[in-house]
C-alpha cells in the first residue's frame, strides 16, 4: 500500500494540465513572426479538489475534512492530471515577404496522470483500517509521470493571404529528464478482519522508473532520449457567419527511450502477507522487525529488474473552429484529446471580445478531460509591438480554491517583429 | 515599455515560484498489519526435550541428561617418567680420541627400564595416541660425540624409534658443556611394556651407544669428562591399552548441566509423575562396582536443592574387546527411578539446571579376573545417562519463563510517524494455563528504559470440565499502547527483557495436557500514521 501511495503521491504532487494545450504555433497563428515567452500550469480532477491539490502543490497537512470533501465525488473511476510548461518560442523568415517562417523553441515539460478507483483513494488517503474484513479493488489504477525538455526546429508555410490555407510543422529532440508509469492491473487488497493477514492478488502489475540514482533526477541528467513532431494547420473560409477558421493541430507525437537504468518492478503474485511467522513469539528482536519491513514486502511482491524502455508521450489531438461574428465578438469552439495519459475528450466554448483593438477578453466553457465543467477567463492586452496574456481555463480554483475540481494558470509575453 | 520583458520575466519567477513546496505534503492513515504470529508451544516451555503423545493423547516430554562421563584418560593415567644414561670417564693415561671411534657400550646390549605407574595398573602394551619423549643430552668431551638411542618397546610401522643426536663438544677455553635437547612425537609408536623377555609389565627396553661424532679431529679424552642423557617420556594418552588396570578406587564428584528447564526462572513445578532411567555404561575392559550417591537437583535461579534419595550400587561388567578400529560392547546396567521407588518426581519438580552426583567405582573388584587383559581405548568412558519420561500431568504455580532479547528499532523510521495506536497480540489459548506477560525495555547498558504497557497482561486460561480438561479455547486480546513515551523508548532500547508467569487452572490440582492443545498468537499493529511530511 505504501508503494501505490507513493505512485499516486508522485503523481499527484505534480498535477498540471495544459491551459493553453501547449500550442506552440498559435504564438505564430496570434502575432506572425515574434518571439514568445510562454508559462502554464493546469491541474484537474473529476474527483480530487483542489483543497488536496493545493497541499501537493505548496505543501502542508491534508486534514480529514479536505480528504473527505474529495471522497464524496469520488465514482467508480476517477481521474486526475496535469501539466506544466516553461516554454520560448521564436517565428521568424529569412527574407521579407517570404511564405516559409522557420521556428526554433525550447521547452520545459512535467506532465502527470492517474486514472484510480475509490478504492485506490481511500487506500492511500485512510489506510487499510476500513477495509478490515474486506477487499480493496486497486484494479487498473494506472499512473504517468514524465519530465522532459525539448528543442524544437520547424517551420509555417504561410503565403500572407487571409483565405489561404497554413501548414506548419517542426521536429523536436527531447531529453528525458523523469519517467515513471505504473499500473496495477488486476490488483486487490485484502484485509483480514483480524489483521491476522493482508493478500496482495495482483496480476500484470508494473511500475517502471527511470534512473533513481542519487542526483540521476535532476536537470541536468539524461536519462532517455527520444523526437516528437507537431503538425498544424489552419483552414480559413468565409462564412455567413463570418470569417471562419478551423484549425487542426496534433502535437507531441513521438516517444522517448529511457537508458538501461531504468527499473521495472512486476508483480504476479498472490501474497499473504502475514508479518513473522515464528513458532516462538517470545524472540521478537531486531531482526523480527527487519522481516516486517517494507522493502521485505517488496521484495515478495515484485521482480525487478533493469531495462531500457521506450514509451509514447501523451499525444495531443487539437481541433477548434472559430468565427469571428463581429468586429467585437468572436466564438472558438473546440475538441481535445490527449491520448496515452488517461484523459477523456475535452470539448470547449471560448467567446472572445475584442473591447479596444490593444485589449481582449476571452471567457472559456468547457467539459472534460481530467476534470468535469471548467470556466476561464482570459486577458491579452497589446502595448505597441507587445502583447501579454495572462489567464485560466479553470478559474474556479482560485474562486472556491479548496470545494472546485480544477485549476489552472496561464501567463505569455509575446513581441511581434 | 522596455521595461515590459523585465516585468514579464518577474511574473514568470513569481509564478515558477508560486508552485516551490512551501513544506511537504503529509496526512494521516489507519494502518493495521499483522506483525507476528505463531503458536507457543510445549516446546517453548521445555526446550531441549522431546513433546510424545501417549496412548490416551496425553503428552509427556523426554530427554535425555547425561550424568556422568568418566573418561579413559582417568582411569589410566600415564604420568610423564624420565629415563637417563650417565657416563663419566676414569683412567689413568689420557688416551686419544680419534673421528667415529666408540666411547661407550653400555654393560649389556639392552637395558630394561621401568615404567612406574600408580594405582597398582600393570601395562602391557599400548598404543600412544599422544605424546612425546623430550631429551637433554649433554657432553664434556671436547670433541662433538654421537648418541645413537634405539627404544627397542617403541615401533610403528614395523620400525623401532631409532634416533642419532650429534651433541656439540664442550668448549675447552670457556668450559661450556656441549649439550642437545629437543623432543620426539610418539604418536602412533605401539609401546610394548613386557620388556626383553616379554615377561613383565610396566617396562620398557633401549640400546644406547656413544661414538666420537666423525666429523671430529683428533683429540684427547680427560679424567671425569664423560656426558648425560635423559629421556622423558611425556604427556602420553594411550589410544588403547591393554595389561591390568589394578584394583583401584575412583572416586568422583562433580556436577553436569541440565538444559530441560533452562528457560524456567522461576515457580513451582508440581508433577503428577516422572519415570527415569539411570543407564550406567561401562566402554572400559575392566568390571566396575560403582555407586552412585549424592545425587543432587540443583536449582541456582529459584536457589533450591533436592537430593534424590536412591543411592544406587551396582555391578557394571567388563565391555567387550571387538579390536582395533570397532567400537567396543559396552557392558551396561540400569536402575528404574519412579514414585514409587524414588522422590524423582519432586526431584525433577525442582526445575533443576545443574546435577551433581558422587560416584565411588572399585575397579577389578574380583581382582585380575582377565588375565592382565582389561583394555580401554581412548575416547571410552565410564558413564551414566538419565532417560527421563515426565507425563505433562502437573499444577505450575507461577511457573516464569524470562529471556533478554536483542531489540534495536532505531532504524526503523516508521515509528516517527506513528501518532497513537496500539500493537495487539491476540491469544486463543487451549492450554490449561494462564500466561501473565511483562516485558522491560533496556538500553545498551541493559539499564531499565520502561515497561511496556501491557494491559489487560493476562492470556486467560480456558474452563475446564470435570474430567479437567479444555472445553474450548479462550481467546484474550492485550493491548499495548503505543504512545510517544513509548516510541521513544522502543527507539532508544537495545534489549528487551520479557517474563512469562504461567499458571495452570483448578490449582492445586494436577492438569493433563493433551495434544490438541495450542495457543496460537497474533501480534498485529494497529495505527494512526502520517504518510510523508518527512518527520
Amino acid at each position: 500500500m505504501k508503494r501505490i501511495s507513493i505512485f499516486i503521491l508522485v503523481a499527484l504532487s505534480v498535477l498540471v494540465a495544459k491551459a493553453q494545450f501547449n500550442s506552440d504555433f498559435m504564438f505564430y497563428e496570434r502575432y506572425g513572426n515574434s518571439v514568445n515567452l510562454n508559462a502554464e500550469y493546469g491541474i484537474n480532477s473529476n474527483a480530487v479538489k483542489n483543497g488536496v491539490f493545493n497541499n501537493f502543490i505548496y505543501g502542508g497537512f491534508i486534514d480529514d475534512n479536505t480528504k473527505n470533501d474529495s471522497q464524496k465525488k469520488l465514482k467508480l473511476n476517477n481521474i486526475a492530471g496535469g501539466s506544466y510548461n516553461l516554454g520560448a518560442t521564436v517565428f521568424f523568415s529569412l527574407k521579407p515577404g517570404s511564405s516559409i517562417h522557420f521556428m526554433a523553441g525550447l521547452k520545459q515539460t512535467e506532465l502527470a496522470n492517474a486514472a484510480f478507483g475509490k478504492d485506490a483513494y481511500n487506500l492511500m488517503f485512510y489506510g487499510n483500517k476500513m477495509y478490515q474484513g474486506q477487499t480493496a479493488d486497486v484494479s487498473n489504477l494506472s499512473i504517468n509521470h514524465l519530465k522532459y525538455q525539448e528543442i524544437k526546429l520547424g517551420f509555417v508555410w504561410d503565403n500572407g493571404v487571409d483565405t489561404a490555407i497554413k501548414v506548419g510543422a517542426s521536429v523536436s529532440y527531447l531529453k528525458g529528464q523523469t519517467f515513471m508509469q505504473a499500473t496495477t492491473g488486476d490488483a486487490y487488497i485484502y484485509t483480514a478482519a483480524d489483521a491476522s493477514q493482508i493478500n496482495f492478488n495482483m496480476h500484470s502489475a508494473n511500475l517502471m522508473l527511470s534512473d533513481t540514482g542519487k542526483g540521476k533526477s535532476s536537470l541536468g541528467n539524461f536519462n532517455g532520449n527520444g523526437f516528437s513532431i507537431d503538425l498544424f494547420a489552419n483552414l480559413p473560409y468565409t462564412s455567413p457567419l463570418g470569417k471562419s477558421k478551423l484549425f487542426v493541430y496534433i502535437s507531441n507525437l513521438g516517444a522517448i527511450k529511457w537508458n538501461s537504468q531504468t527499473v521495472h518492478y512486476t508483480a504476479d503474485t498472490n501474497y499473504a502477507f502475514r508479518g513473522v511467522v515464528s513458532n516462538n513469539l517470545f524472540q521478537i528482536n531486531s531482526q523480527t522487525a527487519q522481516n516486517i519491513s517494507k522493502d521485505s514486502l517488496v521484495q515478495h511482491l515484485t521482480k525487478n529488474g533493469k531495462q531500457s524502455f521506450m514509451n509514447n508521450l501523451p499525444m495531443t489531438l487539437l481541433i477548434f473552429h472559430n468565427v469571428r461574428f463581429t468586429k467585437l465578438f468572436g466564438l472558438t469552439l473546440g475538441f481535445r484529446e490527449l491520448f496515452y495519459a488517461n484523459y477523456k475528450p475535452y470539448f470547449y466554448a471560448e467567446g472572445q471580445f475584442f473591447i479596444t483593438p490593444s485589449f481582449t477578453a476571452t471567457a472559456h466553457l468547457g467539459y472534460g478531460g481530467y476534470g468535469q465543467l471548467s470556466g476561464g477567463l482570459n486577458l491579452q492586452y497589446q502595448i505597441k509591438k507587445y502583447f501579454i496574456r495572462l489567464g485560466s481555463n479553470a478559474i474556479q480554483g482560485y474562486v472556491l480554491p479548496k470545494q472546485s475540481l480544477g485549476q489552472g494558470l496561464f501567463l505569455s509575453l509575446s513581441k511581434k517583429f | 515599455m522596455k521595461k515590459l520583458p523585465l516585468i514579464f520575466a518577474c511574473a514568470c519567477c513569481i509564478f515558477v515560484l508560486s508552485f516551490c513546496k512551501r513544506g511537504s505534503t503529509s496526512w494521516n492513515d489507519d494502518l493495521v498489519a499483522p506483525l507476528a504470529q505463531g503458536n507457543l508451544t510445549l516446546g517453548n516451555l521445555f526446550p531441549d526435550t522431546t513433546i510424545k503423545t501417549n496412548s490416551d493423547s496425553s503428552l509427556s516430554i523426554m530427554l535425555q541428561s547425561p550424568l556422568i562421563n568418566y573418561q579413559l584418560d582417568s582411569l589410566l593415567k600415564i604420568p610423564d617418567t624420565t629415563i637417563t644414561t650417565a657416563f663419566t670417564f676414569s683412567f689413568a693415561m689420557t688416551p686419544t680420541i680419534t673421528a667415529g671411534s666408540p666411547l661407550y657400550f653400555p654393560p649389556t646390549p639392552t637395558i630394561e627400564n621401568p615404567y612406574p605407574l600408580s594405582n597398582g595398573i600393570q601395562l602391557k602394551k599400548a598404543i600412544i595416541k599422544s605424546g612425546k619423549i623430550n631429551y637433554t643430552l649433554t657432553n664434556q668431551v671436547y670433541r662433538p660425540i654421537t648418541y645413537h638411542y634405539i627404544l627397542l618397546s617403541a615401533t610403528k610401522n614395523n620400525q623401532v624409534l631409532d634416533q642419532i643426536f650429534t651433541i656439540p663438544a664442550t668448549d675447552s677455553v670457556t668450559g661450556q658443556v656441549g649439550s642437545l635437547s629437543g623432543s620426539i612425537d610418539i604418536s602412533g609408536y605401539t609401546v610394548d611394556f613386557t620388556g626383553i623377555n616379554h615377561n613383565k609389565v610396566n617396562t620398557t627396553v633401549e640400546m644406547d651407544s656413544v661414538y666420537v661424532a666423525r666429523n671430529a679431529s683428533l683429540g684427547w679424552l680427560h679424567q671425569n669428562q664423560g656426558f648425560h642423557a635423559a629421556f622423558t617420556f611425556s604427556s602420553v594418552v594411550p589410544q588403547y591399552a591393554v595389561g591390568y588396570f589394578g584394583s583401584q578406587t575412583v572416586s568422583v564428584h562433580d556436577t553436569s548441566n541440565f538444559t530441560a528447564f533452562n528457560s524456567i526462572k522461576k515457580g513451582i513445578l508440581n508433577l503428577n509423575s516422572a519415570n527415569v532411567s539411570m543407564n550406567v555404561s561401562n566402554q572400559f575392559g575392566v568390571s566396575m562396582r560403582a555407586a552412585i550417591s549424592n545425587v543432587n537437583s540443583i536449582n541456582t535461579n529459584n536457589p533450591s536443592n533436592v537430593v534424590l534419595n536412591v543411592q544406587p550400587n551396582m555391578f557394571v561388567s567388563s565391555a567387550v574387546n571387538n579390536g582395533l578400529g570397532n567400537p567396543v560392547g559396552a557392558s551396561t546396567n540400569a536402575i528404574t527411578l519412579n514414585n514409587t521407588n524414588s522422590n524423582i518426581s519432586s526431584f525433577i519438580g525442582n526445575l533443576p539446571n545443574k546435577l551433581s552426583y558422587s560416584l565411588t567405582a572399585q575397579v577389578n573388584p574380583m581382582g585380575n579376573q582377565s588375565g592382565s587383559n582389561d583394555f580401554g581405548y581412548y575416547g571410552t568412558s565410564f558413564s551414566a545417562v538419565l532417560n527421563i519420561n515426565v507425563p505433562l500431568f502437573f499444577s505450575a504455580s507461577n511457573l516464569i519463563l524470562g529471556d533478554t532479547q536483542k531489540l534495536n528499532l532505531s532504524g526503523v523510521t516508521a515509528l516517527n510517524n506513528i501518532n497513537s495506536g496500539n500493537l495487539i497480540l491476540s491469544a486463543t489459548n487451549s492450554y490449561p494455563f494462564s500466561i501473565n506477560l511483562n516485558a522491560v525495555l533496556l538500553d545498551q547498558h541493559k539499564q531499565v528504559l520502561g515497561s511496556l504497557p501491557i494491559s489487560p497482561n493476562t492470556i486467560t486460561a480456558p474452563a475446564l470440565n470435570t474430567s479437567l480438561q479444555v472445553i474450548a479455547p479462550q481467546k484474550s486480546v492485550l493491548y499495548i499502547p503505543l504512545t510517544p513515551a513509548l516510541i521513544t523508548n522502543l527507539q532508544k532500547a537495545q534489549y528487551i527483557y520479557y517474563t512469562a508467569t504461567f499458571n495452570t487452572t483448578n490449582q492445586p490440582s494436577q492438569i493433563k495436557f493433551y495434544n490438541n492443545y495450542t495457543l496460537q498468537l497474533l501480534l498485529t499493529a494497529d495505527v494512526n500514521y502520517t504518510v510523508g511530511g518527512g518527520k
